[in-house]
């Protein structure tokens, strides 16, 4: 692919028909042949991967989680930076799938379904980590409030707790939403598929649809009303997620800039992690069409705002701790950035501070390699944002006796690569099995742009005012 | 029960004549054959263990007496150690025994020889848990942290359990067989080529009975020798007195203390005792604004200089001429001040001086004869004889120049003089002096013998090594540092069966097998010869102590020409190529006996933090002079002898010297004593150090200069419990290892009778904090409002409790008269059943002693002052731990304990990351 | 302070090793993998001065329950007892002005607390050594 690409304002590019969308969509799932060598690459890696995470994990639960180099004080290592990764990058689906649909963003249309896939899978990675990282985690289902004889309740005033919660229900209403959106497009792959056993199948997952004007009606209400569910999710998810460590009581946790920051960063990794899918994705797929580079430039401002939010967090951390006079405040921000751990932090200020400055260039913003280094960059400086908050508060909390080193064994390492893998063997498993992009939504799209199913190129662009209500996205078909 | 008439079957014959039978005919003929005499030969023969209830004739009487008693034994299924011998419980008499009922004895543990009166608790007969002994003095209800784990040692898994033979398992009775023949040649040269080689002994009844033996063979020889000798302690009291005396220390008298790198705190049979006494001098409270002003001058960082007032690094090579100036200073007749420029001296002197009768100064047991013969007349002079020391009778059996005892035992090998060697207890071939070569030359005497815990590098090449009765399986007796005799009662039969003590092994080698009770109280009948012996001993028994037996204080005269050939030449301090060499017990596995006992073992140190490993200490100048820093493995070199360990920095070390702690690089200690591979969950990184005694000569048992170090490349990883990073955090110059923080409080006596308490001047602290101890405000707080220092109600289960109606239980620990000595932690461990995890482990941070003591520094790093904290859980009322545990598995309880509730925890470990 | 089992560490059911085991006091629970664990006073201590107090009729008395490192320590450094009783020794230590909270500005409110080190230097010497 060609690094750099005409900037356009269309949403669409080139010139396309509700068929054209329909078959290139479809096309992915049904012709076996269009995946290639880069697709089985990434397939396989990311297979092995798991498989070696599955080893890792029977390993852990044979010896303990003793295996990991959690240690006293260092009692969370990569097991809770990895699960706060994961679920910070889940958030840039919801955000996109949600929040920019309420607010009638239509170039959502043609990212949504894999960055809510994304999601969905990020969650999957993270929702191992609080059920591992348990010492006993064939008892972790005492978090749960279930009747029992013992009248034990959880104790809802630990965050921890709140996590249980919060993650569940994200996971649900991720999925559920997920789903919803898929329906019109199963039913499109059941019309179009030739074999009948995943005739049959998505036949059953497209439950019954058939277009009519009623099920329109249902389905755009039904998912308007998830889209209004999940928004106070974005925000309530990593909101909850920082408060385990907003709540405890550590130099470096005890803070209230948390939340917010929190999900500033959330969304920033989340941006990356899907522009790192989509710029390989849709060269290798030939989906430039529809995921344009004015896309890309979108969700690279995204990230630089968002990520200007984060910088500014690590700019108040740093004044806060200095403007506190607290002896244990100031020390820990000394430790963070010249303690032993010094390297991660000014790695973490060159990765999420000075690197995203580049995307105030234009030019870099539509570079498509400088772009998906820095995507790089910001994902490795939000793990390592993490890293800094968790270890380096736990290693250097209040009693200088207690002060500790936190060293990963390569069973940390197996299980984050091992997260990467299971990631990337779903993400690409769902590239070969279900429309990665929204099918009817793009049809619908394209109605909106020309008010006709024909497209051609520039008659209209998708910053006009949404057109008001909807015509079935796939009239010619039903 | 051969019976010539009858012949013997086999298999084979019983097979034979069942051959030709079948179906009911091979029963009925094997019912008849049963019945046969020689059926039940055969049965006998093939199946011993069931011989005796086969024969046996049971009547209804006998029978009822059995059941009643299997009965009443089965709540005690754990019991099959149980002792035979009649044992008196300390308090509670045995038909008081209830099963889930802990039961207390009186015993005594031994300690360089010498005993410390314990009580030992015992679980339906299994002691498991070892106190103080109220009554003995060398303790007075306390402990040290070795008394403690004596009961690991007990169920060493690692203990010798059988006899060996010539490098194979063999019996007991073939041993004696093979003694007594050996002995028996003997007998003719009246025993000349007879030898016992025991530690130190200060038990009356083994010292009867080695002179009952020495009595049978009058030409044989008693050798005592142990690796931490007292023999310059003898001498100086040989040089100042013209006979051997034993010095008994009365902190509760010293207003001021010297100690000349004394470890007096940990290293002396009586320091549990003194660490008590110095302790009462020490605290200070409203009522009693008074405390003792301790000075310690010292080579390698000690408990002592941790205490300390003031201290004063100097090199032990040092050490004779600093002793000389006081001397000269105080006013010892006969000494030339040396050159000594110490500014200390006088200001140290003149305090002494002022307290005259009421000072004391101390010297350690390693240092030369002069310097301690000085220390005598020093204290002479300082008026401290009779009111803060007084002599007495030494308390050892035999006192006796041990190392020169051991020569002639070498030259005597060497000779070819020996020809029996009983070794009881000892380790020589891995402790004796190097030059000796104990074990080349043991390996040349005809028949060695040794009995010991362990099939230790000794063991392993005597030709006959028997497992010893560790003591609280055998009886014994013993005298305390100031001579009280306290009886060795046993709690348990041992639990290898053929394990002797010293005192059996000796009755049985003199043909009178006595068990070690009846050799013990029939001493006792005998020396106190008193009517009504049996109520007597038992009283004794009961509280452990014979009374009476204490030494009476003597009188003795200083020689007044003792005048020791003090070497008053300029002490060449500052050359860095006259770097000393220093040997020192470890703190916490002595002289190598309690290296394969595991929670000494993963005990810090309690200066260095070290666990499972020995180190070259050094300090921080000496260690830049030589281009090392921790963790380097350096050579060191003495004469031509070498040995490698890592360096490790000791803050406040003398510098141009090195410290060797000795115990480390066991061969054959066991598992444990070999850095616990193996045994332990993970092991990744060798432990358990290096052998100092390689370097260790008759000439330099202690000290000695002229040693070289040099790099020898690479690293060892080293297990300490504290961050070791100060140095680079504190750019080498002075540190203050708090960083700051109000952790340690301190304060002196001049400011606290001012109305100052240590309160920080600056930095953190909780809103309405008030001045000294006035009424504080409440700082603001989110939490429910606490009234005396409690909810004033509180809610279970749905039920609201009055907290007031409940006790508050709450600990103080005060800081002034903690020592470090690390004996709570062992308590703790003992108690609670804390698991060890092994150095790779512990180099994780993932001990888990539930008290540490934390150490901090302050100070410049050559001389910083040591403070120690132990910290376990504080028991917090608002404990930060409570709230963020998601399953409730950390909560209060009615008595305000912060309770954990294992079988709730899922392991989230929140509330650890919560602790602050 | 509090320690966790990482691993077993508890479980020596193996031979030789098994004979460790006897050394256990059977009123401490053991801790299986993956527990907490911390100090607990002694609660064993505690609930048996109860259980003997209640049969008796009567309040614990003052110095019946000893924690293990109140009574090995040699210097009796530790006291433990019931601050409620203002009778009790614990009581009046803690009146000391030298008591002090370890991190007292978190106000947690420790039932541990410190007397604060006290030093007795000589006037006539410097302060460095």
């Amino acid at each position: 692919m060609s690094a750099r690409e005409k900037l356009n304002d269309d949403l669409i590019l080139g010139k396309h028909t509700f068929r054209t969308i329909n078959d290139k969509v479809n096309n992915v799932v049904l012709n076996q042949n269009s995946h290639t060598i880069p697709w089985a690459v990434c397939f396989m890696v990311g297979f092995m991967l798991l498989q070696l995470m599955g080893l890792v994990i029977l390993w852990l639960l044979y010896r303990g989680i003793g295996i990991w180099g959690v240690n006293n004080p260092s009692m969370w290592g990569w097991d809770i930076i990895n699960f706060v990764w994961w679920i910070g990058i889940g958030h840039a689906g919801t955000l996109i799938s949600a929040i920019l649909l309420l607010l009638k963003q239509s170039w959502r249309n043609s990212i949504n379904r894999f960055a809510e896939a994304m999601t969905l899978f990020a969650v999957a990675c993270a929702g191992l980590f609080p059920l591992l990282h348990t010492g006993r985690p064939y008892m972790a289902y005492w978090m749960f409030p279930y009747p029992n004889v013992l009248a034990m309740t959880p104790n809802f005033r630990s965050p921890l707790l709140w996590d249980v919660f919060a993650i569940s229900t994200y996971a649900t209403v991720s999925a559920v939403f997920w789903f919803l959106g898929l329906i019109p497009d199963l039913a499109s792959l059941r019309d179009k598929s030739k074999n009948p056993i995943f005739k049959g199948i998505f036949g059953a997952l497209a439950m019954g649809w058939r277009g009519a004007a009623s099920h329109w009606q249902r389905y755009e209400s039904a998912y308007i009303m998830l889209a209004g569910l999940s928004t106070p999710l974005v925000l309530s998810v990593h909101s909850i997620v920082s408060f385990d460590f907003a709540v405890a009581n550590l130099p470096g946790w005890h803070v209230t800039l948390f939340p917010p920051y929190f999900v500033a960063g959330a969304v920033y990794a989340g941006f990356a992690m899907v522009l790192t899918l989509a710029i390989p994705v849709r060269a290798w797929y030939n989906m430039k069409d529809f995921i344009t580079m004015r896309h890309i430039d979108w969700m690279a401002k995204v990230m630089l705002a968002t990520g200007l939010i984060v910088f500014y967090g690590y700019l108040c951390e740093g004044f806060f701790s200095w403007y506190s006079g607290n002896v244990f405040e100031i020390d820990m921000m000394r430790f963070r950035m010249f303690g032993p751990y010094g390297w991660a932090y000014w790695m973490l200020i060159l990765c999420n501070g000075i690197v995203p400055q580049f995307l105030w260039f234009p030019k870099i913003r539509t570079n498509l390699v400088a772009l998906f280094i820095i995507c790089q960059f910001v994902s490795l400086g939000m793990w390592l944002e993490r890293f800094v908050i968790i270890t380096v508060s736990l290693t250097r909390d209040f009693l200088p006796s207690s002060w500790g080193y936190f060293t990963p064994t390569i069973y940390d390492i197996g299980m984050f690569v091992g997260t990467v893998g299971q990631f990337t063997f779903l993400m690409f498993g769902f590239l070969r099995v279900l429309p990665m992009i929204n099918n009817f939504e793009m049809k619908e799209l394209l109605y909106r742009m020309t008010g006709r199913g024909h497209h051609h190129g520039h008659t209209a662009h998708a910053l006009e005012p949404d057109l008001a209500g909807h015509t079935a996205g796939d009239g010619e078909e039903h | 029960m051969e019976n010539p008439q009858k012949t013997k079957l086999n298999i084979e014959q019983i097979r034979e004549s069942l051959a030709d039978k079948k179906g009911q005919e091979m029963w009925r003929g094997l019912g008849e054959l049963a019945g046969t005499d020689e059926f039940q030969q055969f049965l006998n023969d093939e199946f011993p263990q069931i011989a005796r209830p086969l024969n046996m004739k049971m009547d209804r009487r006998q029978f009822m007496t059995l059941s009643g008693a299997s009965l009443a034994l089965a709540g005690l299924s754990g019991c099959r150690f149980l002792p035979q011998d009649r044992i008196v419980p300390y308090v509670k008499a045995p038909e008081n025994t209830v099963p889930g009922r802990a039961l207390y004895y009186a015993s005594t543990a031994l300690f360089q020889g010498y005993g410390r009166g314990i009580v030992v608790e015992s679980h339906e007969g299994r002691p498991t848990k070892i106190e103080g002994n109220p009554a003995h003095p060398a303790s007075l209800g306390s402990t040290d942290a070795f008394a403690q784990a004596e009961i690991l040692s007990l169920y060493d898994a690692d203990r010798s359990k059988t006899v060996f033979g010539k490098g194979q398992p063999n019996s007991y009775d073939a041993f004696l067989t093979a003694a007594r023949e050996s002995l028996l040649k003997q007998k003719d040269k009246q025993g000349s080529g007879i030898r016992i080689l025991t530690e130190t002994v200060t038990s009356p009844t083994l010292y009867a009975q080695i002179q009952a033996f020495l009595a049978l063979h009058p030409q044989a020889k008693w050798v005592q020798y142990d690796p931490i000798s007292q023999d310059n302690v003898r001498q100086a009291s040989q040089l100042a007195f013209g006979k051997v005396v034993n010095t008994v220390y009365q902190f509760d008298k010293a207003e001021r203390i010297l100690s000349i790198d004394s470890d007096f705190f940990a290293n002396h049979p009586g320091s549990v005792r003194f660490s008590r006494d110095f302790s009462d001098k020490r605290r200070v409270t409203e009522e009693r604004k008074e405390m003792n002003r301790l000075y310690a001058v010292e080579c390698t960082p000690k408990l002592t200089g941790g205490m300390a007032d003031h201290r004063f690094p100097a090199r032990v090579s040092d050490m004779e001429a600093i002793v000389a100036a006081i001397a000269a200073k105080v006013g010892v007749t006969g000494i030339t001040p040396p050159p000594v420029t110490a500014t200390w001296i006088d200001a140290v002197v003149e305090d002494l001086n002022e307290n005259r009768g009421r000072s004391l100064v101390i010297a350690g047991e390693h240092l030369s004869p002069a310097t301690q013969a000085l220390v005598h007349a020093i204290n002479a002079q300082l008026g401290a004889v009779g009111s803060t020391l007084v002599y007495t009778n030494p308390v050892e059996a035999l006192p006796s120049q041990q190392t020169e005892d051991m020569r002639s035992l070498i030259a005597d090998i060497q000779g070819q003089k020996v020809d029996v060697l009983l070794i009881l207890g000892a380790n020589p071939a891995y402790h004796a002096p190097v030059d000796l070569q104990f074990g080349a030359n043991l390996v040349t005497v005809p028949f060695t013998v040794h009995l010991g815990l362990h099939r230790d590098e000794t063991g392993f090449i005597a030709d006959w090594h028997i497992p010893e009765a560790h003591f609280l399986e055998a009886w014994g007796d013993a005298r305390a540092y100031d001579g009280t005799v306290s009886i060795v009662q046993p709690l348990i039969n041992p639990i290898y069966e053929v394990s002797k003590s010293a005192l059996e092994l000796l009755a049985a080698l003199q043909g009178k097998p006595a068990t070690s009770e009846e050799a013990v109280r029939g001493y006792w009948k005998a020396r106190l010869n008193i009517t009504n012996f049996d109520k007597a001993w038992r009283k004794i028994l009961n509280e452990g102590v014979v009374p009476a037996t204490a030494e009476a204080p003597i009188v003795v005269a200083l020689k007044p020409d003792f005048a020791p050939g003090i070497s008053l030449q300029a002490i060449p301090s500052g050359n860095p190529q006259n770097i000393e060499v220093v040997f020192a017990p470890d703190p916490t596995v002595w002289d190598g006996r309690y290296a394969n006992n595991g929670w000494l073992q993963e005990l810090p140190k309690p200066m260095t933090k070290l666990t499972w490993d020995n180190a070259v200490l050094m300090s921080v100048a000496t260690a830049k002079q030589l281009g090392v820093s921790n963790e380097d493995i350096v050579e060191v070199e003495l004469g031509n002898r070498k040995v490698k360990g890592p360096v490790w920095l000791a803050f406040g070390h003398a510098d141009n010297s090195i410290t060797l702690h000795l115990g480390y690089g066991r061969i054959k200690g066991g598992a444990i004593a070999a850095g616990g591979k193996g045994i332990m969950p993970v092991n990744g990184w060798d432990g358990a150090g290096f052998d100092a005694n390689q370097l260790r000569s008759t000439g330099a048992l202690w000290v000695s200069t002229g040693v070289s170090i040099k790099k020898a490349g690479g690293t060892w990883k080293i297990a300490t419990t504290e961050n070791h990073n100060i140095i680079e955090e504190t750019n080498g110059k002075d540190v203050d290892s708090t960083f700051k923080r109000d952790i340690i409080r301190l304060t002196t006596l001049e400011e606290y009778k001012q109305g100052k308490f240590g309160e920080p001047e600056e930095g953190p602290k909780p809103a309405g904090h008030g001045e000294g101890h006035h009424e504080k405000e409440e700082p603001v707080s989110m939490y429910p409002k606490v009234v005396g220092g409690r909810e004033e109600l509180g809610s279970i289960g749905g039920v609201d409790y009055d907290y007031k109606e409940y006790n508050a239980w709450a600990m103080s620990i005060d800081l002034n008269t903690c020592t470090g000595c690390n004996t709570c932690t062992i308590a703790c461990q003992a108690e609670n059943n804390i698991a060890i995890v092994g150095k790779d482990l512990v180099m994780r941070g993932r001990e888990m002693h539930w008290i540490r003591i934390d150490r901090y520094y302050k100070g410049s790093l050559s001389n910083p002052q040591t403070y120690f904290q132990p910290v376990g859980c504080q028991m917090c009322e608002l404990a930060p731990c409570e709230p963020v545990c998601p399953v409730a598995a950390t909560v209060h309880s009615h008595d305000g304990l912060n309770q954990m509730v294992y079988n709730r925890c899922i392991g989230t470990k929140y509330c650890s990351n919560n602790c602050p | 302070m509090r320690r966790f089992n990482f691993l077993n560490y508890t479980d020596h059911t193996e031979e030789p090793y098994a004979v460790t085991m006897l050394a256990r006091n059977p009123n401490v629970t053991m801790r299986a993998r993956g527990v907490m664990e911390k100090c607990t006073y002694c609660v064993q201590r505690i609930s048996a001065a109860r259980i003997e107090a209640k049969k008796e009729g009567r309040p614990i008395k003052d110095g019946e329950v000893v924690s293990a490192c109140q009574q090995a320590c040699p210097t009796k450094s530790i006291t433990f007892g019931d601050m409620n009783d203002p009778k009790s020794e614990i009581a009046k230590v803690k009146k000391q002005p030298q008591n002090y909270i370890l991190l007292e500005e978190l106000n947690t409110k420790p039932r541990t607390t410190y007397l604060t080190r006290l030093r007795n230097p000589n006037p006539k010497l410097g302060k460095e050594s």
